[in-house]
């Protein structure tokens, strides 16, 4: 976990040196404001992959948060609220249907994601919406002392880390990933470890979306597409394993900081915007292999 | 003690008399030469797309070179709302003077132009528009422009007869604004049946295979209503599927004219026109921008007149386009400030010179 | 009943795809009062190409054992579409030039993946990803340098109908069969299914391990970069998005095809079957002026119940 913090501190160090005005109170909440549906993001991610699973629809599930957030909540707050806490119950029965019928996770929901998507369609054929108002507003926040992309990192971060880590119930979730037979034999219900998992990964969902929302002030069914790759791709680059129920918290967060100012410092950089999916793509490689080869000279 | 005050009084007096003749005649004349105007688009990824960055280019580089503006910068997005907003805030960071976008959508940038307009940048959004109150838009009517297109159909048509409609990107200003112009200009029209719409993107490939998937469970079509990027490849699925070739709204890009002059030297010729929006409006919207900067007066909306051609026209413009190119003028400052002297005084906008070479 | 006819489905894991195919083509048929139906059925099938031939790769991938799996397809097809239609420029002297690049892209693809699965150890999922985002990228700063349209030859071939049926699903079909007797038949056929099923035991019986992954991933390269020539042809030139439903589709042609996400297992005939069932659902639901948010929810729920449905028996963990 060394190594991403290592690499994030290098990239904001580069970042200030060639654009002080970043370094202001106003400027890293221009830099980091999009971390905050990307932190969550990144968090459902992870909660999908401690058992081993993959999310492929949460991106599109966003953009549907994102949708109902344009429309119901600001005019039908209480029907808003309950489509909201109906999706997290939908997440959570996915979860079921994948331990039960032991589907494989990737194409559930890739098959997933295209209902997200018809369903934004549905809420909001065409961009607009006007979201509640309390919304913006919080997402434009000034908080005291960090600014609140910042401040909402580390809380994310330290509250997924004394949950998942240092909770006894954080270890057998972890262990479902690791030794789904194991935790059986000591008589966990996997089933409802999936569901506990697969409902924290849509909680985590409504958040991203709605902070989104308050991000852009209005709703578009398609906003939220790109978030599914880079959520896989913070979590594997904050410490992350497909296998074994290896997960990292603060890795998910600092990972997710790491994909989007990836694009800031080629932007600083002058680096034409053509090659920022090779950055992206770039650093993926440059740290795992490091990863790689910490193993082989370690083991 | 009056005494004392008096020769600093006359300094400054003597002062501001040899600045004044020397004052800007009007506010029009603020120097932008230590101002940067960038261009924040949302996709590079098809060839309207490719030209509108080639002709901002050419526009931009040439102010620098003629010392109007310090610098210029492009940043494209991949089509991502939140990346392209990501984006415009570096380019806040940075300290663009202008920041000219085309949005990747219309609402979800909203609060990054705002935030930009706070910083007191210029914000001036042109093509695919964005809602936000702060920016000033370069816009079409791409209402009028389907309207137009039904008008123009219904009349050659009789009154009577199938018609196809391909459309843009589901969920886009310009693709809701055509349709909603479409859908209203054959409103009055009673004998014109919609048998189909279909999703083509504003890219031939994908409209070919919208149109060839749904074309064998058609009826006989006797016009397709487009949007522009699509004309060539709808024409494609006819050819592939055996049927007759119906009337097809034509755009600006290249393979699309050639087609049409290729089709019209056929017996009975083909009679259609060219309707749709020139990539050269990035160059409008930079004159736009450093207008503003400069302290002209300008409307919040300056209104742009569509680029139409006509059989009479289509050589001279055709010879002015690159293979694989999309036709468009270049638009020069002068013709800017016309446009938008035009716009203040609600009188007809000049119109679109036509290049006379490849620009 | 249930046990015997069980038994009967479980050994053709392709059925429920062309079963739901052959159910949406019905609904299509009632919908239009059979106008057009057949040739329906051939554009259905002209894009069906496209899907599996990606999908073999990718069914290799799968089949090769949990983990595995090719996520770079989009941004190879694209890049070999563009550099291969680059080449010809238009002319059919273009043609072997600009081929042979294109197929060279897909094999340096192929290499690179191989580098980052074996060389530098990572897993599959990230390493495809990560080359994906590299290919796709040098595919937008190549686009930007050219408008090239393809060899005429190769647009005739990729558009040729025999018999009213398109002929490259014809070509690809007498592959697919060659695929289907080569995973039975041929050493490397054999080798992926053992290692899929278990990876320790074919180790333990002297397979080559290593150069079996190696050579699946060469392969869903080269024939991704196949799928893009092909598809940059028939659409008159490539274009930057022309990957794009290709990352999850590729995915969804193999499961639901019959080929199990646990590996060790690959169901060919599958592929058409969901491919077409694929296209034949876009259609009927355009031709019943369904918009486009219920056309995706459809699919969503299809996609869903046809795997829910085939898998039900699987009880392998």
């Amino acid at each position: 976990m060394g190594l991403p913090a290592m690499a994030l501190i290098a990239m904001l160090g580069a970042i200030f040196a060639m654009q002080p005005r970043a370094m202001s109170y106003f400027g890293l909440t221009v830099l980091l404001n999009f971390t905050l549906p990307a932190i969550f993001a990144a968090m459902a991610q992870m909660a999908v992959i401690t058992v081993g699973d993959i999310d492929l629809g949460i991106g599109p599930f966003l953009s549907l948060v994102n949708c109902i957030a344009a429309t119901l909540l600001g005019g039908r707050p209480l029907l808003g609220w309950l489509s909201l806490a109906a999706l997290v119950g939908t997440y959570s029965l996915i979860g079921a249907l994948i331990q039960v019928r032991r589907l494989p996770s990737i194409v559930v929901t890739l098959g997933a994601s295209f209902v997200w998507l018809g369903l934004a369609l549905l809420v909001l054929p065409n961009p607009g919406g006007v979201p509640p108002s309390w919304l913006p507003a919080l997402l434009s926040w000034q908080s005291p002392l960090l600014p609140l992309p910042v401040l909402a990192s580390v809380l994310l971060a330290i509250c997924g880390e004394l949950l998942l880590m240092h909770t006894s119930y954080g270890v057998v979730l972890r262990g479902i990933g690791g030794n789904p037979r194991a935790v059986a034999h000591a008589g966990w219900s996997l089933l409802t470890g999936r569901m506990v998992l697969y409902a924290v990964a849509g909680t985590c969902g409504v958040a991203a979306g709605l902070a989104l929302t308050g991000l852009n002030t209005a709703g578009d069914a398609t906003v939220g597409t790109q978030y599914t790759l880079v959520s896989i791709a913070a979590v594997i680059v904050g410490g992350g394993e497909f296998v074994g129920g290896i997960v990292t918290p603060i890795g998910a967060v600092i990972g997710a900081w790491i994909m989007l100012l990836a694009g800031s410092l080629l932007s600083f950089l002058d680096i034409s915007t053509d090659w920022q999916l090779s950055v992206q793509g770039g650093i993926l490689i440059i740290v795992l292999g490091l990863r790689a080869l910490n193993r082989w000279s370690g083991a | 003690m009056k005494l004392k005050k008096f020769p600093i009084g006359a300094a400054i007096g003597a002062a501001l008399l040899l600045v004044l003749p020397w004052a800007p005649a009007h506010a029009a004349d603020v120097s932008t030469a230590q101002d940067g105007i960038a261009l924040s688009n949302s996709y590079a990824g098809n060839s309207w797309r490719q030209q509108m960055l080639k002709m901002w280019s050419l526009a931009s580089q040439r102010a620098v070179s003629r010392g109007i503006v310090a610098k210029t910068k492009v940043v494209n997005a991949d089509n991502s709302a939140p990346q392209q907003a990501s984006q415009i805030g570096d380019l806040t960071l940075e300290g663009w003077k202008a920041i000219v976008i085309d949005a990747a959508s219309p609402t979800a940038l909203n609060g990054v132009i705002q935030q930009a307009c706070n910083a007191h940048i210029v914000v001036v959004v042109f093509d695919s528009l964005a809602t936000a109150p702060c920016a000033y838009k370069v816009a079409y009517n791409y209402v009028d422009m389907g309207e137009m297109e039904a008008n123009y159909v219904a009349n050659k048509l009789g009154g009577k007869g199938n018609v196809l409609e391909v459309r843009g990107i589901a969920g886009t200003s310009v693709d809701n604004d055509i349709h909603q112009g479409i859908d209203q200009g054959f409103a009055t029209y009673p004998g014109i049946k919609l048998v189909a719409s279909v999703h083509g993107n504003w890219t031939q490939s994908i409209a070919q295979k919208e149109v060839a998937g749904i074309l064998p469970t058609l009826p006989a079509v006797n016009a397709v209503v487009t949007q522009g990027g699509d004309g060539y490849g709808t024409y494609q699925a006819f050819k592939a599927a055996g049927r007759p070739t119906p009337l097809i709204i034509m755009g600006n890009r290249q393979d699309e004219l050639a087609l049409w002059k290729q089709l019209s030297a056929a017996p009975g010729g083909y009679p259609t026109f060219s309707l749709s929006s020139a990539p050269g409006v990035s160059s409008i919207a930079f004159w736009v921008a450093q207008q503003v900067l400069a302290g002209a007066k300008v409307p919040k909306t300056v209104n742009v007149p569509l680029l139409v051609i006509h059989q009479n026209n289509l050589g001279a413009w055709l010879k002015a386009v690159p293979e694989g190119g999309v036709s468009t003028p270049l638009y020069s400052q002068k013709w800017t400030q016309e446009l938008i002297a035009a716009n203040l005084s609600n009188s007809a906008p000049p119109a679109s010179p036509i290049p006379n070479g490849v620009p | 009943m249930s046990s015997g006819i069980r038994a009967w489905l479980d050994a053709r894991p392709w059925i429920w795809s062309f079963g739901a195919a052959l159910i949406v083509w019905l609904v299509t048929t009632f919908v239009v009062q059979g106008r057009g139906m057949l040739a329906t059925l051939a554009v259905a099938l002209q894009f069906a190409t496209f899907y599996v031939i990606v999908g073999i790769g990718q069914m290799f991938a799968i089949a090769a054992g949990p983990g595995n799996i090719d996520l770079s397809i989009p941004g190879v097809m694209t890049f070999a579409g563009y550099i291969a239609i680059g080449l010809m420029n238009g002319s059919n002297y273009g043609l072997p030039a600009g081929l042979a690049a294109g197929i060279g892209v897909g094999i340096v693809a192929g290499v690179f993946n191989v580098l980052l699965i074996q060389g530098l150890r990572i897993p599959p999922m990230i390493g495809t990803l990560a080359s994906g985002f590299v290919f796709q990228s040098m595919a937008i700063a190549y686009s930007s340098t050219t408008n090239a349209p393809p060899a005429p030859l190769l647009v005739s071939f990729s558009a040729a109908r025999l018999l009213g049926v398109p002929l490259i699903a014809l070509v690809f079909i007498i592959f697919t069969v060659f695929v289907a007797v080569g995973l039975r038949r041929s050493m490397f056929g054999r080798a992926v299914l053992a290692v899929g099923q278990s990876l320790r035991a074919a180790r333990l019986a002297g397979l080559a391990v290593r150069r079996t992954f190696a050579l699946v991933y060469l392969l869903s390269a080269i024939l991704a970069a196949i799928a893009g020539i092909l598809l940059a042809a028939y659409s008159g030139g490539a274009a930057l998005d022309m990957g794009a439903d290709y990352l999850l589709m590729s995915i969804a042609v193999v499961v639901l095809g019959g080929t199990s996400i646990a590996g060790g297992q690959a169901s060919p005939a599958g592929l058409w079957g969901a491919a077409t069932l694929l296209d034949l659902v876009v259609t009927m639901l355009n031709v019943m002026r369904v918009g486009a948010g219920v056309r995706y929810v459809v699919t969503g729920l299809i996609i869903i119940a046809v795997l829910a449905l085939a898998k039900g028996s699987d009880e392998t963990a």
